[in-house]
């Protein structure tokens, strides 16, 4: 019997997730972003789309084929509005003019593949540098005591309840106090089996660039 | 003897730092618990993540209440994997904004002539302005402005919602009165109590 | 904590209160939205430079400058938009009586090159025009 999607999707986080060491995985997102940004032609953006879709699902992260459509048909939608160039087409009162379609369709694709590099490359096994560094990960920490009484969070009595939460868990938290779980950051972690792949992306990544 | 103008925080032992994170993490649970909510419009969000820092207004020294907004929209965008994004730029941008102003207007008014509707309608318009003004550079051009009058219209609506939920939130809840009995920088200095 | 305390004292609830402030920025940003509104969506559609040549049709807001190449009969000709009014720069014909025309700005008044078939026109709503329809 098929293992719900719900199930495999978290499988493929684990997996994922166990692959990469957090710190470099983002590096290389930065990396595919900028490498994104720098990219001067639709097909090469759209090219980066759908590798970083797929990577995305490969991440595991909840994604919506249904939302990606719609927020970029509503990009170009928006482009649209302002006709620039030469007609196309006339859809009733709108009119399909090719530079504001070939801008909506840029900035469309350029949108989500940056959202999916995002998803595919974070995670909340990042550590942040630094104090702020550790300021998040105070409130993460205090993320997940309160997310435990999640559950009891109801329309009826909300206020209340959100009330009898924040007392409780509030008492108990430490800022900076308990560093048992994060260990020190300043050493290169070691490596994982994922992350010469990830070298070798960035390197291809790079290298398009400099195909023209 | 509280004059509308000078307003006095209380005063935390660690700056605020512990308060602070602890906003941050109640501000990433209210944006997931938020989700949970009926929503009759997709972009129509009551911003319920924004209480923590609308509270924080009045509670917070200006470096952990910058630092708090900061994290909360680095947080956000690391959690909801978006961190590289233009909707995290968006965010960073409304944020800022809007923290930016809601202590502006707090500096030039307390509590008595200005409260939580005030501000955080004041805060959501100013958001939803820079939001609309880098909207249009990045992702919609020029009809970006079509946008405009919508986005103003939901900044004042969300923001008269959020800012009584807060109002009467702030007005029952115990936890809030419990960090309050802290005494003010100003009382405790004086001498005095409560 | 004034705001706080106030509130407790009156037994929790507290009535709606309305403080001034906060009327003033209510107030202050719906008249914002209206303005906005009005500005956006009241005003007419902001004047379009139709460009026509062969079995194509090209348009460009004249708000904004540009320098356009048309592709013709006999050459290219060169369609510039500057400070809101439209002008064919340069053209392969041979009188260059279009080159020579006054540029073009209000809706209904046109240009052409006609030894290239490149013709150029405003459309538009002119609030003193008569007409306020245009055949597309």
């Amino acid at each position: 019997m098929r293992r719900p999607p719900a199930t495999r999707r978290a499988e493929r986080r684990e997996r994922w997730e166990g692959a990469f060491d957090p710190t470099r995985l983002a590096l290389t997102g930065v990396l595919l972003s900028a490498v994104l940004l720098f990219q001067p032609t639709l097909y090469g953006r759209t090219a980066i789309l759908a590798a970083a879709a797929a990577a995305a699902w490969a991440s595991g992260r909840r994604l919506s084929p249904l939302m990606t459509v719609v927020v970029m048909a509503g990009i170009v939608a928006a482009n649209l509005l302002v006709p620039i160039g030469r007609r196309l087409a006339t859809i009733g009162p709108l009119v399909v003019t090719e530079t504001a379609l070939l801008a909506g369709l840029e900035k469309a694709v350029t949108f989500e593949a940056l959202m999916f590099i995002s998803k595919a490359c974070l995670g909340p096994a990042l550590t942040l540098p630094g104090r702020f560094g550790a300021f998040f990960g105070d409130a993460l920490r205090g993320y997940d005591r309160i997310l435990e009484h999640k559950g009891s969070v109801k329309l009826d009595g909300f206020m209340r309840r959100i009330d009898e939460i924040l007392i409780s868990v509030y008492d108990g938290f430490q800022s900076g106090g308990d560093r048992a779980d994060t260990g020190y950051r300043g050493r290169p972690t070691s490596l994982r089996r994922g992350d010469p792949a990830l070298a070798v992306v960035a390197l291809a990544a790079a290298a398009s660039l400099l195909i023209r | 003897m509280s004059s509308t103008r000078s307003y006095a925080r209380p005063a935390l032992p660690d700056g605020g730092r512990r308060l602070a994170a602890f906003l941050a993490a109640l501000a990433f649970f209210l944006s997931t618990v938020e989700y949970m909510l009926p929503r009759p419009v997709p972009f129509m969000r009551l911003g319920l993540a924004n209480l923590p820092l609308l509270l924080a207004v009045d509670l917070l020294p200006f470096g952990s209440y910058i630092a708090l907004a900061l994290v909360k929209v680095v947080g956000m965008s690391v959690l909801t994997g978006s961190l590289f994004s233009y909707v995290a730029l968006f965010s960073l941008a409304g944020t800022l904004a809007s923290a930016l102003v809601m202590r502006g207007l707090r500096a030039l008014a307390g509590p008595r002539s200005l409260s939580y509707v005030g501000l955080c309608v004041a805060g959501a318009v100013s958001s939803n302005l820079a939001q609309v003004a880098l909207a249009r550079v990045f992702v919609f051009g020029d009809s970006a402005r079509f946008m405009a009058p919508a986005f103003v219209g939901l900044g004042l609506a969300s923001g008269l919602a959020l800012g009584a939920f807060t109002q009467a939130f702030a007005s029952k809840s115990a936890w809030l009165a419990g960090i309050l009995a802290t005494p003010s920088a100003a009382e405790a200095s004086a001498g005095g109590s409560e | 904590m004034p705001l706080i305390r106030r509130a407790g004292a009156r037994g929790g609830r507290g009535g709606v209160k309305v403080r001034w402030l906060d009327a003033l920025i209510v107030a202050l940003s719906a008249a914002l939205f209206v303005c906005l509104a009005v500005s956006v969506y009241g005003g007419p559609p902001s004047s379009v430079l139709v460009i026509t040549s062969g079995g194509d049709e090209w348009i460009y807001q004249l708000s904004q400058d540009r320098v356009i190449e048309v592709p013709g009969l006999i050459g290219v000709s060169i369609v510039g938009i500057h400070d809101g009014e439209a002008h064919i720069d340069d053209s392969p014909c041979a009188n260059r009586t279009c080159v020579a025309s006054q540029p073009i700005r209000r809706p209904g008044e046109w240009a052409a090159c006609l030894p290239n078939g490149v013709f150029i026109r405003i459309e538009g709503e002119d609030i003193q025009d008569e007409f306020d329809a245009f055949v597309r």
